[in-house]
């Protein structure tokens, strides 16, 4: 079972390459695949299911030039690749599919990622 | 993949030594060829260890249709996870050189946390069974 803990995101490993995230970086993780709606009739509700995509958004890595470079090199890839990341309580979430490099802020050397699975994420949760 | 029950194993142990061998022969390794006789008998140990989990439906190896090599793992705890280590490459074992040379067991669970792409952490988690075909695949990568 997970253990109760949040907070900072201690590893992101793109393709076997370990990067590490920034203390504060707080990874959005979209909910389910679904996204679910209400369609209303005159009588019951039809719950309307839209498939989507379990991004990952909000994935801020410390990048210096170097690993600018690898990630540039991932983000221009055609194949997929596994990907993961661990969280404060120790569940690692792990996919094979690619990356957005949406930008670097060089003043802290922050390099801003999207995560985009193949399929769907697995969870190894800590025990 | 299916497990073992009741104490019989599902593959043959010629299917076992052929699978060794397509890892022996696409990495070109022979264990005959460390000079150091413990070292060389821990190796025929791991390569013992791995024959059985083969046998036991716990690890495969075989050839992708690409021609590059296939190593899967199934965990035991739930016998549906799969582990797949990728080929060996150098950027894996770049990985190894964020640990000092001293910590030999940290070397080699990053040099597998990056060949499966789970990073060092959870393939540090691995226990019991899983953490023992772990570490035998390790010390094999390690010859590489």
């Amino acid at each position: 079972m997970s253990k109760d803990v949040a907070g900072s995101i201690l590893k992101v490993t793109l393709d076997g390459i370990t990067f590490d995230p920034f203390s504060d970086t707080n990874i959005s993780e979209v909910g389910s695949a679904f996204e679910n709606e209400s369609v209303p009739t005159a009588g019951r509700n039809m719950k309307k299911m839209t498939k989507r995509a379990e991004n990952r958004e909000g994935v801020v890595i410390a990048a210096n030039g170097s690993e600018r470079v690898i990630l540039r090199d991932l983000a221009d890839r055609t194949t997929d690749f596994p990907m993961s990341y661990e969280t404060a309580a120790g569940d690692v979430y792990r996919t094979t599919g690619w990356i957005e490099f949406e930008n670097r802020e060089t003043e802290e050397n922050r390099a801003s990622i999207q995560m985009h699975p193949r399929t769907k994420w697995e969870p190894f949760l800590s025990s | 993949m299916k497990f073992s029950k009741d104490g019989k194993d599902l593959l043959s142990e010629e299917v076992a030594d052929d699978q060794i061998e397509i890892f022996t022969d696409y990495y070109d390794i022979d264990p005959n060829d460390i000079e150091i006789e413990e070292k060389r008998d821990a190796i025929n140990s791991s390569i013992n260890r791995l024959k059985r989990a083969i046998r036991k439906g716990q690890l495969e190896i075989t050839m992708g249709e690409d021609g590059v090599i296939k190593v899967v793992q199934s965990l035991h705890k739930d016998r549906e996870t799969k582990i797949e280590y990728k080929e060996v490459s150098g950027q894996a074992k770049l990985e190894m050189g964020k640990r000092t040379a001293m910590d030999q067991h940290g070397r080699m669970y990053a040099l597998l946390g990056s060949l499966s792409g789970l990073g060092v952490t959870a393939i540090s988690k691995l226990k019991g069974i899983d953490n023992s075909i772990s570490e035998c695949l390790g010390a094999l990568f390690l010859l590489v």
